[in-house]
């Protein structure tokens, strides 16, 4: 819950627009050009793209479990004991870490994840907990501060690429707050769904694999001088300023509409033995459509699963939803581990709160920010690391509580965030990037 | 930070010299001691031009305003930007009033009348349309609900035509808030009180929405330390809230048992309904997936979303599933009423109860979760259970062994369970009974109860924010007293709050930033001017209309963009509003603009059916765009901004991508006819679409550049449409 309004979006321009130089020619026809007839896969040409450019930049992927998933039912069970519920525990052999019962494929990918099980915080309601695990800072109504994936956009994104830096598939758009509007998330609601308006109409995709000579853009290159003219036009009354915002942006739309990198998007070159492995339905798609992203080089990707708030019918839905996450996520770390992209990869799977320990009377369990979980892989973590323990029931921490602060301070340290980099929110109270009070999780840290 | 400080210093001297005489405005109260550690700014306050004692009308407010803008103008050194013609004026009024362009009809009209005082008629003519009520409405709503979380879904149906009607009766303002503030319900027939249900589980959020919209105060940012920037302590926020500790907002079974049957059964036909879509789309779909939804108004617009028709649906069409309550209780019930939150929040998986209430297994206890399954979440969500406390573990174990132990004691001899409601009035009439019961409890119960106790005694004494008395009188409630305090002319920040919004909504900035801070802002342009304005609002009535009317009348209103090279320079003239900035258009006043573009028959119509369809169409468009916008703001509007995904529906879809031109229509009729200078042909499209028309040269540029095939002329024309529609004109508010 935001109560400031944010006056660029109401004023049209960012404040630190001028800071980035983000006007670039279109070089559509060089790269129809550079595109040999003989097909590239899409990890290929990005590799030799992250080649010229120099070494590769992290990448962070939040699978984010809406609702508040329960510990017990995920990486913190507690089979057997009075509150463990009627799901067993599968041990991975690194210290006392169990997976619950009904996620068996990610608790084989034990040796390559990590988890953090005393994550806490004193936010037990879903718009708060949720801002918190997004903000690294408890809302606060005066500020307006950017969601995880925003922050990674203006920090690692590549301002110079044709794909956005960041991407959110699922849930609702989150907010850029008061960064520049470029880091706000490209929204795709779902990710079975073609992404719409990718493809221009009155262009001829046929044009370009002929000899490279014609241009599929020809006729709406002839539209944009058209527009051009009427926008030159309320230039010439004032509107300088604003044309140069919307005229950027749509540089940057012609710049995804026009790159060979758009086939990240489609999802149709994947086989249908890939689309098992992950899952057909909407969360295995999503998370599928995140892989070829992060392989298309998209710094910054969000996928929510959303219904894990079981107040009621706690066991029956957890199961369900566990059988979504678990062979997408378990693909998803395969097939980075196969491309060797792993290692420069931050994945990130949390909720906004665990679950009560004891169950309800309508067979739910309720929200719990006293100790919950955050499972990490890839980016520079320690695998098979384990940070925290809670007690035989669940409900209490034992060691190492980590605050929601100590956990984004780790994601600055490993992607390399400035975390004392200063934004002005609108009541010009200059607010870091990463709250100070945060200390990195060392255990984590390789 | 000021930079101009040394210069605005003298010239303070030299005012103060000059105006000796005429009436001071007082500076309020609020601004006395500016923000935190603002003192210096303070001292740079320089007074307001002399202000009449009473203001006839909105041209004499107007007036003081320009008065007192283009004083402060002078003291920094700025330059007001030219003033806008008419039709530039004319769009930006007609989307600021009635949410949407001028068309080139109503554009024609405005061109023939030449009397001088055409700007005031058109203002009041948009003033009094319906569509005023409308944006005011969904405005309000908004901002209303944007804290309410899952209950906002539910209640938007209820506030937003609710408001719709106060807004279009041009009810004071001061009796609409009242109304929302201190309703009473008892059935399904909401009226007012949808502010009351929208935050029934929170009453921190309702104390906080109520300070933040109607006074501009942030004074929940002290709901658990003491504001760390401005002046709140956690007593004032709890002394606030206590204005609501005694007042009851719930949903509660159906009691006509006729309607509750209706329901269900057209509840089972929509699932039935959501079950076929489901089929169809699954089958028409196969590997491909389902064609990307773009907003396309093609005629079936509505249907052909069917996720989005479903919402709407069941925002404002859906069943009546649940009665509400909302009453103010007798102390002795207050503690009762904590314990029904306790119920349901150790209850809360009430789903299963709650339908079973519905099809008449009428329990004993009447359910505590009777509306169904969000407010499962709610109940366990927020953490509130008794008046503002924060319980920081849902601690069930301890409040199931609370309500176990009141409900055994209160039952003395009573065969069947006791609901929670029940036990605890009688044992309110049993001290000793409940003493005894309460030395009993548990540890962890205890001290759940000793929180929930310590909490209570605040709450008690309620007091206003800003020190003025609390004295309860009989047959007053609570919540009515808070109501006649918020609207009183004598509150500091109604009138002020109210001004500062107009002035924001108009003007592009309020004259305090954040627009609802009024008391912990450091970024404020003559605040005691919001005073000025506050204090005539009252005079008037507090006539909504009045104040848009002053502030539309205004020269500042109708000043341009900034034409100063530097930067600097540029923000701070619209920061003192010698300049009007380029705007966003919220995402609603762009799907509508865009449908009155596009269709010339839009908004004409007069029925109430075809305006209720029209309205549908629009917001069906608004709810599927809304995935291409950012996340609403703080006040709930979403923006059409420049980003990639608007760019790209901008160019790309099917809304855009016009098909060939309606050959019927006047503005083809003048672009096909070549004998016309380029002006005169483009000039009906360019209306229609942007407002104004065309620059010789732009015509003539244009023209040159198309293609002169005859039997192509209809393409020809669409593609001027599709450019005038990606131009920044049309998707700005300038």
């Amino acid at each position: 819950m935001r109560f400031v309004p944010s006056p660029d979006h109401r004023n049209v321009e960012s404040r630190l627009f001028t800071r980035r130089e983000l006007v670039r020619r279109l070089a559509h026809g060089a790269v129809a050009g550079a595109v040999a007839p003989a097909f590239l896969d899409l990890f290929t040409r990005h590799a030799l793209a992250a080649g010229r450019s120099g070494a590769r930049k992290k990448q962070i992927v939040l699978v984010w479990l809406d609702g508040g998933p329960s510990h017990l039912e995920t990486f913190d069970p507690k089979p057997g004991a009075p509150t463990g519920g009627p799901f067993g525990g599968i041990p991975t052999g690194i210290g006392d870490w169990q997976f619950s019962s009904i996620l068996p494929e990610l608790a084989k990918r034990a040796p390559q994840l990590s988890v953090v099980r005393t994550l806490t915080s004193k936010e037990s309601s879903h718009g708060r907990a949720r801002d918190l695990l997004h903000f690294g800072y408890r809302p606060n109504p005066s500020v307006d501060y950017p969601t995880l994936g925003a922050i990674a956009a203006l920090e690692i994104g590549d301002s110079d690429g044709d794909l956005p830096p960041f991407v959110q598939i699922g849930g609702t758009p989150r907010t850029a707050g008061h960064l520049p509007p470029e880091c706000a998330p490209f929204f795709i609601a779902d990710g079975q769904d073609k992404v719409a308006n990718l493809d221009c109409p009155d262009c001829d995709p046929q044009a370009a694999t002929g000899d490279g000579v014609a241009d599929p853009f020809a006729e709406r290159d002839r539209l944009e001088v058209l527009r051009g003219a009427i926008d030159g036009e309320f230039r010439e009354r004032g509107g300088g300023r604003t044309v140069d915002l919307f005229e950027t942006r749509r540089r940057a739309a012609r710049r995804l509409m026009a790159s060979p990198l758009k086939k990240a998007f489609d999802l149709t070159d994947e086989s249908p033995a890939t689309r098992r492995r992950y899952g057909a339905r909407s969360f295995g798609s999503s998370m599928l459509l995140a892989r070829r992203l992060i392989e298309a080089g998209v710094a910054s990707i969000e996928i929510e699963l959303p219904g894990f708030d079981t107040h009621a019918d706690n066991f029956t839905r957890h199961e369900k939803l566990c059988s979504q996450l678990d062979p997408a996520l378990s693909a998803l770390v395969d097939d980075l581990v196969e491309r060797g992209i792993y290692d420069q990869t931050l994945v990130v799977c949390m909720g906004e709160f665990g679950r009560t320990p004891t169950a309800n009377a309508g067979g739910g369990r309720d929200h719990w920010p006293n100790n919950f979980c955050v499972l990490l892989g890839g980016g520079g973590i320690k695998p098979a690391t384990v940070v925290g323990r809670t007690d035989e029931r669940g409900e209490a921490i034992l060691e190492r509580p980590v605050q929601i602060a100590d956990l984004f301070a780790t994601f600055a340290e490993l992607l390399g965030f400035e975390r004392d980099k200063e934004f002005n929110p609108s009541t010009r109270r200059p607010t870091k990037l990463i709250d100070p009070d945060g200390a990195a999780v060392r255990e984590l840290i390789g | 930070m000021r930079r101009r400080g040394l210069a605005t210093a003298a010239a303070l001297a030299a005012l103060c010299m000059a105006s000796i005489s005429g009436q001071q405005v007082p500076v309020a109260k609020a601004y006395a001691n500016g923000g935190a550690g603002e003192g210096a700014q303070a001292a740079m306050v320089r007074p307001l031009p002399p202000a009449p004692a009473s203001f006839a009308d909105e041209q004499a407010l107007a007036d003081y305003i320009d008065l007192a803008l283009s004083d402060s103008w002078q003291a920094e050194g700025l330059t007001p930007s030219a003033p806008v013609d008419d039709v530039t004026w004319l769009r930006r009024l007609s989307l600021d009033l009635r949410g949407e362009i001028a068309n080139a009809d109503e554009i024609q009209r405005l061109l023939a009348d030449v009397a001088p005082d055409r700007r005031a008629r058109w203002i009041d003519a948009f003033l009094g349309d319906r569509r005023f009520a409308t944006q005011l409405a969904n405005r309000w709503t908004k901002l209303l609900l944007v804290g309410a979380g899952m209950n906002s879904t539910r209640m938007v149906r209820y506030v937003r035509p609710w408001l719709e009607t106060q807004f279009a009766a041009n009810r004071p303002f001061r009796d609409v808030v009242t109304q929302m503030l201190t309703d009473t319900c008892d059935s399904e027939e909401v009226d007012g009180c949808g502010l009351m249900l929208a935050y029934f589980d929170s009453i921190e959020s309702l104390t906080a929405i109520t300070a933040r919209s109607f006074l501009g105060l942030q004074i929940q940012c002290a709901q658990c330390h003491d504001h760390p920037f401005d002046k709140w302590k956690q007593d004032d926020f709890n002394r606030f809230a206590g204005f609501f500790a005694d007042s009851r907002a719930d949903f509660a079974p159906l009691k006509d048992r006729a309607v509750a049957e209706d329901a269900e059964a057209k509840l089972e036909a929509r699932r039935e309904a959501k079950r076929e879509a489901r089929r169809a789309a699954e089958t028409a779909g196969g590997a491909k997936g389902r064609a990307g939804s773009d907003g396309g108004m093609r005629a079936m617009g509505v249907a052909s979303d069917p996720a989005g028709v479903e919402i709407l649906g069941e925002l404002e069409d859906s069943p009546i599933r649940c009665g509400f309550v909302v009453e103010d209780l007798a102390p002795e019930m207050v503690l009762s009423k904590n314990l029904r939150k306790l119920e349901r929040r150790a209850n809360s998986g009430g789903k299963v109860r709650a339908r079973k209430a519905m099809s008449g297994d009428a329990p004993e206890n009447p359910p505590s979760d009777p509306a169904g399954m969000e407010m499962a979440a709610a109940a366990g969500g927020d953490g509130e259970s008794a008046p503002g406390t924060r319980v920081e573990r849902a601690d069930g174990a301890a409040i199931n062994d609370l309500l176990r132990l009141l409900q055994q004691a209160a039952r003395a001899g009573d065969k069947a369970p006791l609901s929670v409601e029940k036990a605890s009035a009688r044992l309110a009439k049993e001290k000793v009974a409940f003493d005894r019961l309460v030395a009993q409890l548990q540890p962890d119960a205890r001290a759940l109860f000793d929180k929930y106790e310590d909490r209570r005694e605040s709450f008690s004494t309620p007091g206003f924010p800003d020190g003025s008395k609390f004295v309860s009188h009989s047959g007053v409630s609570k919540r009515e007293e808070l109501a006649r305090w918020i609207v009183a002319p004598a509150n500091p920040w109604f009138g002020a709050s109210i001004a500062n919004r107009v002035v924001q909504q108009l003007l592009g900035k309020g004259l305090v930033e954040p627009v609802d801070d009024l008391s912990g802002s450091v970024d404020r342009v003559m605040p005691e001017l919001l005073d000025v304005i506050g204090r005539a609002f009252h005079e008037h009535g507090t006539d909504l209309r009045f104040l848009f009317g002053a502030i539309a009348r205004t020269h500042a209103y109708a000043l341009g963009a900034a034409t100063s090279a530097d930067a600097w320079t540029a923000t701070e003239s619209e920061r003192r509003l010698a300049a009007h900035p380029a705007r966003a258009l919220t995402l609603d006043q762009f799907c509508r603009s865009l449908r009155k573009a596009t269709d010339p028959a839009f908004g004409t119509a007069n029925e109430a059916e075809a305006i209720a369809k029209e309205e549908w169409e629009v917001r069906a468009q608004v709810h599927t765009l809304s995935k291409l916008c950012t996340a609403p703001d703080g006040t709930g509007l979403i923006w059409w901004s420049a980003s990639i995904p608007q760019a790209l529906f901008a160019m790309n879809s099917e809304t855009s991508t016009i098909g060939p031109a309606d050959v019927t229509t006047t503005s083809y009729a003048s672009f096909a006819d070549v004998g016309l200078d380029p002006v005169a042909r483009l000039s009906p499209l360019w209306r229609q679409m942007i407002g104004r028309a065309p620059a010789p040269d732009e015509a003539a540029r244009l023209l040159a550049l198309l293609p002169g095939d005859a039997a192509r002329l209809p393409t020809t024309f669409s593609e001027l449409r599709w450019a005038l529609l990606n131009s920044t004109e049309f998707q700005v508010n300038h």
